[in-house]
């Protein structure tokens, strides 16, 4: 492992902790008793403080520090739960952030961690005390009582004690202790080790730890297991003979125990979850979070082989059925069902849930509340809703923009709230949940909703429209204009939602991941935002059709039905064709026109895609229909900017290239 | 091989000949099917199956304002790298590899066969024949019009 691979495991694990920080802090916020969350962020900033100490990074650890100082006092009843303390804390995680992301953008440092230290009242230690005793609470010794005093006496085997010093150098402790458990595991049942599990894995070790061991296996067999492992120093190995002396230090180490808790601060918990993890040795509590962390690139290219895998697939299966060799045809059969099932784990794997992102949003929306004045309420729904890791990654600047302007021009401030007869507080609805092979996010407010009336005054002071253009338009239409760009309707730029990207950047961040979003207002009851996403991006159903002697794939999700169009049945209406189809008009569209082709194709029947585009109804007329097919989408590098009505490319079985077309791009205009 | 030369990727367009780094190219390959995209710039010839990946083709004649040949038995795709992704030259052909001195390079002249200097890297002499350096990564990311000399052109 190098130091690359180290700053990358240190990135990851300070983002969690810097997750639950924010959290805990939140909860607190609302909930100032909760002693529980200031211990947990104590416990989050001791760590953030231990790990950047082990990196070297030290603003970070003062930081930390500084921070662990003020979490202190609070659980000691020293000082209370404020606004004004919660808000220098968040400061201070945010800086934190920053400087492991964005150092550039990092406040005045010595400023924040004075301003921290001032806060403590004066220069207390008081922590680095508690770390000291915490860390070092650790004794020679193992203090087990009845239930793993009972485990050891009932399992067969031999108790042993391994003492492991690792080099002094080391880097990752918590690796290489973790390494040597993962090697024990195999060879017996871990009892207990000495610092905790938990300390260990936060990196709260020096360079020795000792674990209690049972085994049928002999001191060479483990030392042999065990000194493989680099940066192990030296192993010791000693087999207790008598147990009682282990229970014998249960006792003595009793009132340590409860010692320990009380500089915890949080007796009661802390005593009840050691009561229900006690039944469970060591061994199953490591196995029971058997998950390992894959960097998201490898399982990009593990996706990447899969549809490479698909391809080959379907050109060997084109070649059986160019050929008709039945048998090759019948043994496919299966190896096609292996590489969907393969495809479908893939897939599965790269799912994340939501709340990877929606956990942002509380500290956002807190935020946003505080700078205008507004009470908030946030509602989370469907967190748990999966999504492929890629759509993840893209879809967070989108919400926070669309939470922003809910909250900076959908929620009214309170005195209007109350004119209006509303709850003073504000509701804001973010919710997730699957609908076929779509992931649908909402956001809604009940706030002013949107005026079509502001929005057709502003569209035309842009000139994003013109009047003309507007009479001609729905209400709903007239909303969509906050689509179009160069259109942003707050009055004054406002630093909360004029950050220089408008809705116009939120559609095309849509559009590029295939997806789709919708408005719904009504003026003085509020609006609601409803975003559409493909479940995962990289395969796609689709109808392969021809146009002009190039195949074009139609993507599935959008298709209504493929019907044979009679010349008699098109009619003009205002210059447009159309048909009539179970009671509804449906304008139709040659592709060969839109795509810039020669349109003198002249058929019996028209083979027309009918397809839906939020909520209207198209034909799109092609040359001919060749079926249905799975396709690869492979992104068009876009050396060329017009390109909007593709949305990819896929190579198909004879290993010529179909494109796929933006079918929402296709029908506008 | 001293440190200071570098082996050049030389290839014809028009009467013309430029050079390009090997070290920004990863394969040269036969002209093939290429398909066309809607709408693109006129000289963004399309994208080309590459061993199943799809790489986007610029045809370098239309670049430079020439016009169009029939593809021949010499015409070459050359796939360079372009900010991190892959991208075909369609050129009429690559002649040689050749190693060059770095000191041999001079600077652009303001315009060399009515390509701008913002074009070019430089060029150097080669027997009798002028390899043109040519600065690909303005040349790719520009939109704006060039028109290669044609008279030079008849007079070579």
């Amino acid at each position: 492992m190098d130091m690359d691979e180290f700053q990358e495991m240190y990135a990851s694990e300070s983002r969690e902790h810097l997750d639950i920080l924010n959290d805990a802090l939140l909860t607190l916020e609302n909930d100032p008793e909760n002693m529980e969350m200031v211990n947990e962020s104590f416990r989050a900033a001791h760590t953030l403080k231990g790990m950047a100490g082990t990196m070297g990074f030290d603003q970070v650890s003062e930081l930390a520090h500084a921070m662990e100082n003020i979490l202190d006092e609070l659980r000691n009843g020293e000082i209370a739960v404020t606004t004004e303390v919660i808000n220098l804390l968040f400061r201070a995680v945010d800086n934190l952030e920053l400087l492991s992301s964005d150092p550039d953008q990092v406040e005045d440092l010595e400023g924040l961690i004075k301003e921290l230290r001032n806060y403590t009242g004066d220069d207390t230690e008081l922590s680095t005390g508690n770390q000291e005793t915490s860390a070092s609470s650790n004794n020679d010794y193992f203090s087990l009582d009845q239930d793993e005093l009972e485990m050891v006496e009932d399992t067969p085997g031999e108790t042993v004690i391994i003492k492991v010093i690792l080099e002094s150098d080391c880097v990752f402790k918590s690796l290489r202790a973790d390494m040597v458990f993962d090697a024990l595991e195999e060879l017996g049942e871990l009892i207990k080790a000495n610092p905790s599990i938990d300390d260990i894995r936060e990196e709260k070790l020096d360079e020795e730890f000792q674990v209690l061991f049972l085994t049928k296996e002999s001191k060479e067999t483990l030392s042999d297991a065990l000194s493989n492992i680099s940066e192990v120093d030296t192993i010791e190995i000693e087999v207790v003979e008598d147990l009682d002396d282990l229970s014998i230090q249960q006792e003595s180490t009793g009132a340590e125990q409860e010692d320990e808790s009380t500089i915890d601060g949080a007796k009661d918990k802390d005593s009840k979850s050691k009561k229900k993890s006690k039944t469970q040795s060591l061994s199953s509590r490591l196995r029971s979070s058997s998950t390992i962390k894959v960097d998201v690139d490898r399982l990009d290219s593990l996706m990447n082989l899969v549809a490479e895998l698909v391809i080959k697939r379907t050109q060997v299966e084109s070649v059986a059925r160019s050929y008709d060799l039945d048998d090759l045809e019948k043994k496919l059969k299966p190896l096609s069902k292996v590489t969907t099932d393969l495809q479908d784990a893939v897939m599965e794997m790269r799912m994340v849930p939501i709340s990877m992102v929606f956990n942002r949003f509380p500290r956002l929306v807190r935020d946003l509340a505080q700078d205008l004045e507004k009470d908030i309420n946030l509602k989370i729904e469907g967190e748990e809703t999966e999504l492929d890791r890629t759509i993840i990654d893209e879809i967070g600047d989108p919400l926070v923009h669309l939470i922003r302007n809910s909250i900076d021009h959908g929620i009214e401030p309170p005195a209007e709230r109350e004119e209006k007869d509303k709850p003073r507080e504000g509701l804001v609805k973010l919710s997730a949940f699957h609908e076929g092979n779509n992931v649908v996010i909402q956001i809604e407010d009940d706030g002013a909703g949107i005026d079509p009336d502001v929005i057709e005054e502003k569209a035309i002071d842009k000139g994003v429209a013109s009047p003309s253009e507007i009479e001609n338009m729905s209400d709903q239409e007239i909303i969509n204009l906050i689509f179009a760009p160069g259109f942003s309707t707050n009055e004054e730029v406002s630093d909360v939602s004029g950050r220089g990207v408008g809705m116009d950047v939120v559609k095309n961040k849509l559009d590029s991941l295939n997806g789709s979003i919708d408005i719904k207002s009504e003026v003085g009851k509020g609006s609601t935002f409803t975003m559409k996403l493909p479940l995962t991006l990289s395969i796609i159903q689709g109808f392969l059709t021809t146009v002009a002697d190039q195949k074009y794939v139609i993507p599935l999700e959008s298709i209504q039905e493929i019907v044979d169009v009679q010349p008699e049945d098109i009619q003009t209406i205002r210059q447009e064709q159309v048909i009539h189809r179970r009671g509804s008009v449906i304008p139709l569209i040659s592709l060969r026109n839109k795509l810039g082709k020669e349109d003198d194709f002249e058929e019996e029947e028209i083979s027309t895609v009918i397809v839906e585009i939020a909520n209207d109804y198209y034909g799109l007329m092609v040359d001919s229909i060749i079926g249905q097919q799975e396709v690869v989408i492979k992104r068009i590098n876009d050396l060329s900017e017009n390109i909007e009505k593709i949305a990819g490319g896929a190579i198909l079985g004879d290993g010529s290239i179909a494109l796929i077309l933006n079918v929402e791009e296709i029908t506008i205009g | 091989m001293s440190e200071d030369t570098q082996q050049m990727i030389i290839f014809d367009i028009g009467n013309e000949k430029f050079g390009i780094k090997i070290t920004r190219v990863h394969e040269i390959i036969r002209m093939k099917e290429i398909t066309e995209l809607p709408d693109s710039s006129e000289y963004f010839a399309g994208i080309v199956n590459r061993r199943g990946d799809i790489v986007s083709v610029v045809d370098l004649r239309k670049r430079f304002g020439l016009e169009e040949i029939v593809e021949t038995d010499n015409t070459r795709i050359i796939i360079i790298d372009f900010q991190g992704k892959d991208v075909g030259l369609i050129v009429d052909g690559v002649s040689e590899v050749l190693h060059i001195n770095e000191a041999d390079i001079d600077d652009p002249p303001q315009s060399m066969v009515g390509i701008k200097d913002d074009y070019l890297q430089g060029i150097v002499k080669v027997d009798e024949d002028i390899v043109i350096i040519l600065d690909l990564d303005n040349l790719l990311e520009s939109k704006e019009e060039i028109e290669l000399d044609k008279e030079k052109q008849g007079n070579e």
